[in-house]
């Protein structure tokens, strides 16, 4: 009997270091925690059940040279958390009515389709390589879809006193007091968060070894992103900036977001409109059928 | 205890009667669906609801079966002041649609819990969510009841707002007038012994452009007081919507494009003088938005300029009605087909025509037609009648792509030399025509299956390449030639179509095979008229920043035949019977990139290769310059244009 009680002893004991170890392993420090909480939030704050957009897009080489795009986006958010989306190019000529319809799936690729009108086809696209430019900006697909909190560490590094991009109310032109001008700025704190991917898919969906958030504590919007490629050098950087609040919804958003690569290439979109909410959206818009009547 | 309070009890009995019992697939202890003791008040169920539904923890049936207790919490539970918190009426719909998702055979329960949320918040909507199941569940007069108490709730607060003196109250008051008219007249309907009309539309933001409506009405403010949307919360869906703003094409647009190109052959042709042809190319195109429906209006003028002579035409691409029915869509006119998800070649592609006068510049025609289509999620079936056959448009006699082939004849006196062969007419006569006589009709089924699209077709008509045979029409033999007329056919044929295409990881897939059923011509065209299956198969890759920024996209395609005989004729409808075509493109940034495609017959050595240069001046001007490269034996499709090699300039402004 006694020569078992050593080896079941040393046994226990180790299940026992193993089991506090991985506790230790989960256990998220308070940095941790507390930039996980905001980055929910963040979550939440760019979740819509519908959204709809109009935006000018610029993509500015170093040179000065620009490339501009007209195009509209209709999006929804299903009760499994799924985003769908139809983009539509207006404009220039050259690609006028082409459009892009993405379907994200929650355990599967995201479906991803884009009508050609000057073929006449549409095109499915492929739905695993999220890092590959979309529509020839500096944003990837991945860059565009919303942040995977469950699949990402995320550490507070330190927070910041930022002099301030005030939020300005829906579309205003003036202040309630007739007067014209930005509204008073106050000085907002900025929670500057590390995000590292830690599932497989993310990894690959992603191709970042790190990002920089910087992520105001009163609305939970990133005014700034830096990307950063597996050998940890700045690869772009996001600076979001003309906040506003969105219809009644509460919501905030960025009317202008810049991403900028290390090269100096940059892509500059700037939202005419932005609504939120404001009904549901015929779900046969986001179909091949749709798009491929867009022109 | 007012009526919409003793609804919420009775529902919360019921529910909990549901629950206890056992009769829902979940099985869960009846304490699962009890709010945690921490949850004090009505804030905090919600807070905790919300929370619940959004975490990633477990599937979505247990994330919502957590919350739903919450949300009913959030109903039953007042503040101090005795009132229900202001989320009370979000979470009477969240916990409908749970139950109504979730939980079969409740849908009356979950159509009770909208009712508690209208009579929460008049004014909202929801309570057209009601009926479907108070219908089908014959409580038909009882929902008549509940909407005319609802609508005098309305009426009763519209005269509270209208009382007051601001504007926003009596802009209120007029919208909760509305209101009640609406939910009252409904009432009225399904009181009546008369069949139940159909409900009021609801109202969608529509596929189509429709006229910007009214402002839809908003939930008062008193007595439950809507407060400023917190942080993060999911708002739930306006109680109406329309198109904000008008999308594009919702006003008659002119657009299109002018194409200059210069092609300066690099030998001399042994038929055709012309050395160097310019091409004006005008492109344009109209679509007028009608309501929902649109019409269109496409064409393309050409003028071709060589030294001896010049050629201009003009062409109707498009010119059709297209109209839209829910899943239903109708296309009336002449309109232009693309079939296939082949990059470089579709043998399922059958239907349309082409103006292929320059063989390596193809441009698709349009041909009249009537589409009927019905699409429901990923799937559709369209049924294509097309009264009129049309042939496509090849190069003609004393044209440099004109197929001078054979070059010479045997001679029939033994001894002789060759035969020179003079081809002095073409011979159409036995083309299809006259309307409806001609008529072709396809039908196509189209899908989505996980990650992969797939395409069933099939294809009732002729071949609109056509087939040549030769007729001796005069022999010398003195003189040693002999005179050669073309003739061509288009034989009857079915096409039986499968098209595959899809992504696995970064290779892009597809798959395309057609099997020609074609009718007897009874005419020497060699194996023209015999059947046989055309297949592609097909793979893509891309490889972003290969060098520096530098993208790299390359299309790689293997096109086959399977045919019982084989000849050594040329086919022009059949180039690629056993050919490796490619396309490879090199992008050094917006402006500038490089392109490499074509095709490499591998059973007679033969290929085309187009090298091409591409800049991009601005959005609207693009310029390219490009060289065509033929080779082969002159038996061959490409051999037979080895005289044909090429510097193609050209000069695109897009408006």
């Amino acid at each position: 009997m006694n020569k078992y009680v050593l080896p079941l002893g040393l046994l226990l004991a180790v299940a026992a270091i193993s089991s506090s170890a991985e506790k230790e392993k989960k256990k998220e420090s308070e940095p941790e925690r507390m930039a996980r909480a905001a980055m929910k939030k963040h979550y939440l704050q760019m979740t819509d059940k519908q959204l709809i957009t109009k935006a000018w897009m610029n993509i500015v080489e170093r040179n000065g040279r620009k490339q501009t795009r007209h195009m509209w986006r209709m999006s929804e958010t299903n009760k499994k958390d799924e985003e769908r989306y139809v983009v539509v190019f207006d404009s220039p000529p050259a690609i006028r009515h082409t459009a892009v319809l993405l379907l994200e799936h929650r355990g599967r690729d995201d479906d991803t389709w884009v009508y050609l009108p000057a073929i006449r086809k549409t095109m499915r696209i492929s739905g695993t390589n999220l890092r590959q430019s979309w529509a020839g900006t500096e944003f990837s697909y991945k860059d565009l879809k919303r942040e995977s909190v469950s699949a990402n560490r995320y550490v507070l590094v330190k927070t910041e006193k930022q002099a301030g991009q005030a939020v300005k109310a829906p579309a205003a032109k003036k202040s309630p007091t007739g007067k014209k001008g930005r509204p008073k700025s106050m000085p907002t704190d900025l929670l500057v968060i590390d995000a590292f991917p830690v599932t497989k898919q993310e990894k690959a969906e992603q191709g970042y070894s790190r990002r920089r958030l910087w992520i105001r504590s009163d609305n939970y919007l990133a005014t700034r992103i830096e990307y950063y490629n597996k050998r940890n050098k700045l690869l772009k950087t996001l600076v979001a900036s003309d906040l506003r609040h969105v219809g009644k919804t509460g919501k905030v958003r960025a009317y202008k977001s810049t991403m900028t690569n290390r090269k100096g290439r940059r892509t500059e979109v700037r939202f005419e409109e932005i609504h939120i909410n404001e009904g549901d959206i015929d779900d046969r818009i986001f179909t091949r059928r749709y798009i491929e009547r867009s022109r | 205890m007012t009526r919409p309070l003793r609804f919420l009890w009775i529902a919360l009995l019921l529910l909990g009667s549901l629950t206890s019992s056992g009769a829902t697939a979940e099985r869960r202890p009846a304490a699962a669906f009890r709010p945690a003791a921490d949850v004090k008040n009505a804030a905090q169920a919600w807070t905790r609801a919300q929370a619940l539904e959004s975490s990633r923890k477990g599937t979505e049936r247990a994330r919502l079966l957590a919350a739903l207790p919450y949300y009913l919490a959030v109903l039953a539970r007042t503040g101090a002041d005795g009132k229900r918190h202001p989320k009370a009426p979000e979470a009477a719909v969240r916990a409908a649609e749970i139950i109504e998702q979730e939980c079969r055979g409740k849908e009356l329960l979950a159509a009770k819990y909208y009712l508690i949320a209208a009579f929460l918040r008049p004014g909202w909507n929801v309570w057209q969510r009601a009926e479907k199941a108070h219908l089908q569940a014959g409580k038909r007069k009882q929902l008549a009841t509940q909407l005319k108490k609802l609508s005098a709730r309305a009426s009763g607060l519209a005269k509270a707002f209208a009382n007051k003196a601001t504007a926003d109250a009596r802009q209120q008051a007029e919208r909760l007038r509305t209101f009640s008219r609406e939910v009252s007249a409904r009432a009225e309907d399904l009181s009546a012994e008369r069949p139940v009309p159909p409900p009021p539309p609801a109202r969608k933001i529509p596929s189509e452009t429709q006229p910007k409506p009214e402002p839809a009405p908003e939930p008062p403010a008193d007595p439950i007081t809507k407060p400023p949307p917190e942080l993060g919360e999911r708002s739930p869906p306006g109680p109406a919507g329309e198109m904000p703003f008008e999308l594009p094409g919702s006003k008659p647009r002119l657009s299109g494009w002018l194409r200059l190109r210069d092609n300066t052959y690099l030998h001399r042709h042994p038929h055709v003088a012309a050395d160097d042809i310019k091409e004006v190319l005008l492109n344009a195109e109209l679509a007028v938005p009608l309501g929902k429906h649109t019409a269109f209006v496409s064409g393309e003028a050409n003028a071709q300029y060589a030294a001896s002579d010049s050629e201009e035409d003009a062409e109707l691409l498009e010119a059709y009605l297209d109209l839209h029915a829910g899943d239903w869509d109708l296309r009336l006119g002449q309109q232009v087909f693309s079939w296939g998800s082949g990059k470089l070649f579709n043998p399922t592609d059958n239907l349309g025509p082409w103006r292929s006068v320059d063989p390596l510049d193809p441009q698709r025609r349009g041909l009249p037609a009537a589409l009927i289509r019905y699409s429901h999620g990923p799937f559709s079936i369209e049924g294509i009648y097309m009264p009129a056959f049309e042939r496509t448009e090849l190069p003609k006699l004393g044209q440099r792509f004109f197929i001078y082939y054979p070059d010479t004849l045997e001679n029939p006196l033994p001894g002789g030399d060759a035969l020179t062969v003079n081809f002095i007419d073409e011979d159409y006569s036995a083309e299809p025509g006259g309307l409806f006589e001609s008529n072709q009709q396809a039908v196509r089924l189209r899908a989505s299956v996980g990650t992969w699209d797939v395409a069933l077709s099939y294809f009732r008509g002729y071949e609109n390449i056509a087939l040549t045979a030769g007729r001796i029409t005069d022999l010398d033999l003195a003189n040693e030639t002999v005179d050669l007329e073309a003739r061509y056919f288009f034989p009857r044929q079915s096409v039986y179509g499968l098209d595959l295409s899809g992504w696995l990881g970064k290779l892009g897939l597809h798959m395309e095979v057609a099997f020609f059923d074609i009718d007897d011509t009874g005419e020497d065209v060699g194996i023209g008229d015999q059947d046989y299956t055309a297949y592609v198969v097909g793979a893509e890759w891309s490889i972003e920043d290969l060098i520096g920024e530098h993208d790299l996209q390359l299309s790689l395609e293997y096109a086959g035949e399977i045919k019982d005989d084989e000849d050594d004729r040329i086919y022009i409808n059949r180039i690629y019977m056993d050919a490796l075509l490619f396309r490879l493109q090199y992008t050094v940034d917006y402006r500038l990139s490089f392109e490499v495609r074509g095709a490499v017959n591998l059973d007679n050595e033969s290929s085309h290769t187009h090298l091409e240069a591409r800049y991009r001046w601005s959005d609207n001007w693009v310029a390219t310059l490009g060289v065509d490269l033929l080779d082969g034996p002159e038996d061959t499709f490409f051999g037979a244009y080895d005289s044909n090699d090429r510097l193609v300039a050209t000069v695109r402004f897009s408006f």
